[in-house]
């Protein structure tokens, strides 16, 4: 649950910054072979296989509609109970603590930090639209 | 001194002798007289006592107490009637509760007050109230006194060696986790095997192939449960919704000792008891109504099971009336599940089988038996979930059989492998009746549908490449492949790019958001790492 008190890592996909709350982190690693999803939105470009659990390749940067992401990527798992989602990233940034960010206000999608803003990524919220998204 | 350690060994050794006082109950209902069966339901009732008394619950065993002070009045020469029956049904009730209370942490209060009042004053002969009341009481004072036995671990003992073991059913899924992946590398190997063309290799590949297998049989023999676990408490429902139905039904199991994996059982219980409510509900007559029709009074409803290779077949039958396929279908259209021009082409197992059709309900009133119209639905895609299928067989007055395949185990399965478009899929074998080449001649349009002749019958073709949205390119074969599949009672040819043959796959289960996607049921690596989708053919209309 994304709070004022939580720590958040800072990444940049598809030109924008966002943060991801850490209690959400698996693992960065580098791009892994994918493999096509039948049924699957472009959003999700396949499948990975990190130490033999499988995770669906989220394109964040597609799902918003930013446009393509850049070469050099890495995966950034993110772990929920029965829920495995390695976004593509261009660049990792840093992990920031709740009390570097300027203003919080509950339900808002973007923090205000220092050097600047970043969209605040609700995770359950997000792979319960993109469930509803692909149901067919 | 600490008893924590010791709540794991007594839930389980209570819930073992109170299923115990549950089928001795019956046992007892067919034959009053049963010495063997009076003796063994006081033994029952005195361990549970006990282990309860040497734990502290307190009033688990002051109930015990009182089921096994009735007992022995029992085997004293007191009359035995059916409210003894049920009083004691009753106790086995209220212990399992307050042990669930147990494990669950909820405590062991409960209200017995009554019940051991009905325990005291029982006696066909009408005792009198005040003695009831006395021997209520004296029930209480004998709790934590006399005759209570405590586990030789809680005295200190040693306890003697046994052959079997308890284990966490986490370390037996782990296990089978391990031996799953051990398959998987056994592939990669093989296929590194082949290229190094290392007789030391090959052979060195081929004995672990061989342990690994050995392995992954001991793992499932050590995972397998009988059914008997998930059947052993049917008799008593049958015989209450009997009771509450005023219906006369004998009841019988067979092949219960047949094994399968934990996975598969525990999801297998409420189908099961669904289906034999139906029966109960639906199916058997009153007495009255098969006394009518020259039936006998009494219904039958048995379940019998037989394995057959790595399957496992269940029919539950009854004697009841039947199901009519063609009301079925009339009520199928009429609620709009199917066009009425369709509903008169289809089979009688196709019709019959609209019962499992979300929402179909014929019950001219919803009873508390068998819900409110649903069920037979969930019961057809929790069996399809398991890799199974199942069909109806039923004759008007006579009665109906449900029968459910189930394969023994679902965590590595066969599989036919196949490829669409650039994609490689894995389709379970259980799923597939046959595979075949067709020329592109013996594929006719009919009514704008592909379709082909097979057994002198005529057999719809899908392609898997429609099916699941995968972009083939221009398709110009003078062959077509093709797997036969078994849709709701119908055979379907399912046409894909090229059949890559069987093999042995470890399922991995899909996480979110991938198991949001109906029709894939998991997935598998194989030896070059390809991470390969499982189709779950059957899961939705085609």
């Amino acid at each position: 649950m994304n709070s004022p008190a939580s720590s958040y890592m800072l990444f940049t996909t598809g030109g924008l910054r966002y943060a991801v709350n850490v209690d959400y982190l698996g693992e960065i690693s580098e791009m892994l072979p994918e493999y096509p999803i039948p049924q699957a939105p472009r959003f999700l470009r396949g499948v990975v296989n990190i130490h033999g659990k499988l995770a669906a390749v989220f394109d964040l940067s597609m799902y918003v509609g930013t446009g393509p992401v850049k070469k050099g990527c890495n995966l950034l798992l993110l772990k929920m109970p029965e829920t495995l989602l390695a976004i593509v990233v261009e660049q990792m940034e840093r992990m920031i603590s709740g009390d570097e960010i300027l203003s919080f206000e509950p339900g808002a999608t973007t923090i205000q930090l220092a050097d600047g803003t970043a969209e605040l990524l609700d995770v359950e919220l997000l792979v319960d639209s993109m469930e509803k998204s692909f149901v067919l | 001194m600490d008893m924590s350690q010791y709540h794991d060994l007594f839930i389980s050794e209570v819930r073992e002798h109170l299923k115990s006082i549950s089928e001795l109950v019956l046992v007892l209902e067919s034959d009053h007289k049963d010495r063997a069966t009076i003796d063994s339901l006081f033994r029952s009732a005195h361990s549970v006592k006990g282990m309860a008394a040497s734990m502290g619950f307190k009033q688990i065993a002051e109930l015990a107490h009182g089921m096994e002070n009735l007992m022995d009045r029992v085997r004293q020469g007191l009359d035995v009637d059916a409210a003894l029956f049920d009083i004691l049904l009753s106790g086995e009730s209220a212990l399992s509760s307050m042990v669930d209370d147990i494990e669950n942490g909820t405590g062991a209060g409960r209200d017995t007050a009554d019940l051991l009042a009905k325990i005291a004053a029982y006696d066909p002969s009408d005792r009198t109230a005040s003695e009831s009341a006395s021997a209520v009481a004296d029930a209480r004072d004998e709790v934590g006194t006399a005759g209570i036995e405590t586990p030789l671990a809680a005295r200190g003992e040693s306890p003697v060696f046994q052959q079997t073991v308890k284990i966490k059913t986490t370390v037996l899924d782990r296990l089978l986790q391990t031996t799953g992946e051990l398959v998987t590398v056994k592939h990669r190997l093989s296929m590194t095997s082949k290229s190094l063309r290392n007789r030391d290799f090959s052979e060195a590949m081929e004995s672990l192939g061989k342990y690994i297998r050995e392995l992954h049989d001991q793992v499932m023999a050590v995972r397998l449960i009988p059914l008997s676990l998930i059947t052993e408490r049917f008799p008593r429902m049958i015989r209450d919704l009997a009771r509450e139905s005023g219906k006369e039904v004998t009841f019988s199991m067979s092949g219960v000792e047949i094994e399968l994996d934990r996975s598969i059982l525990e999801l297998l219980g409420d189908p099961l008891a669904h289906i034999l409510r139906n029966s109960l509900d639906h199916g058997i007559e009153t007495p009255s109504e098969r006394e009518a029709i020259g039936k006998v009074s009494t219904g039958r409803v048995s379940i019998s099971v037989a394995r057959d290779k790595d399957q496992v077949e269940i029919r539950v039958q009854d004697d009841g009336r039947g199901i009519d396929p063609d009301k079925i279908a009339s009520v199928a259209v009429a609620k709009g599940f199917i066009p009425k021009e369709k509903a008169s082409s289809l089979s009688v197992e196709e019709k019959l089988l609209l019962i499992c059709h979300p929402g179909f309900s014929t019950a001219e009133k919803v009873t508390g038996i068998s819900g409110r119209g649903v069920g037979m639905d969930v019961v057809r895609t929790t069996i399809q979930s398991l890799s199974g299928s199942m069909s109806i067989e039923s004759e008007t007055g006579k009665g109906s059989t449900f029968v459910l395949r189930l394969p023994l185990t679902v965590a590595i399965i066969n599989v036919l492998l196949v490829t669409a478009g650039k994609l490689t899929l894995a389709v379970p074998l259980t799923a597939v009746e046959r595979t075949l080449e067709l020329k592109s001649d013996e594929i006719a349009l009919i009514d704008d549908e592909e379709v082909f002749f097979l057994d002198e019958g005529m057999v719809p073709v899908v392609s898997l490449s429609t099916i699941l949205d995968i972009d083939t390119g221009a398709q110009n074969k003078d062959t077509s492949p093709i797997f036969i599949a078994e849709i709701k009672g119908r055979k379907i040819g399912v046409k894909v790019d090229r059949l890559l043959g069987n093999h042995e796959v470890f399922v991995k289960p899909l996480p979110r958001p991938l198991s949001a996607f109906e029709r894939l049921s998991g997935a598998t690596v194989l030896g070059d790492g390809e991470v390969v989708f499982i189709v779950d053919i059957l899961s939705k209309t085609l």
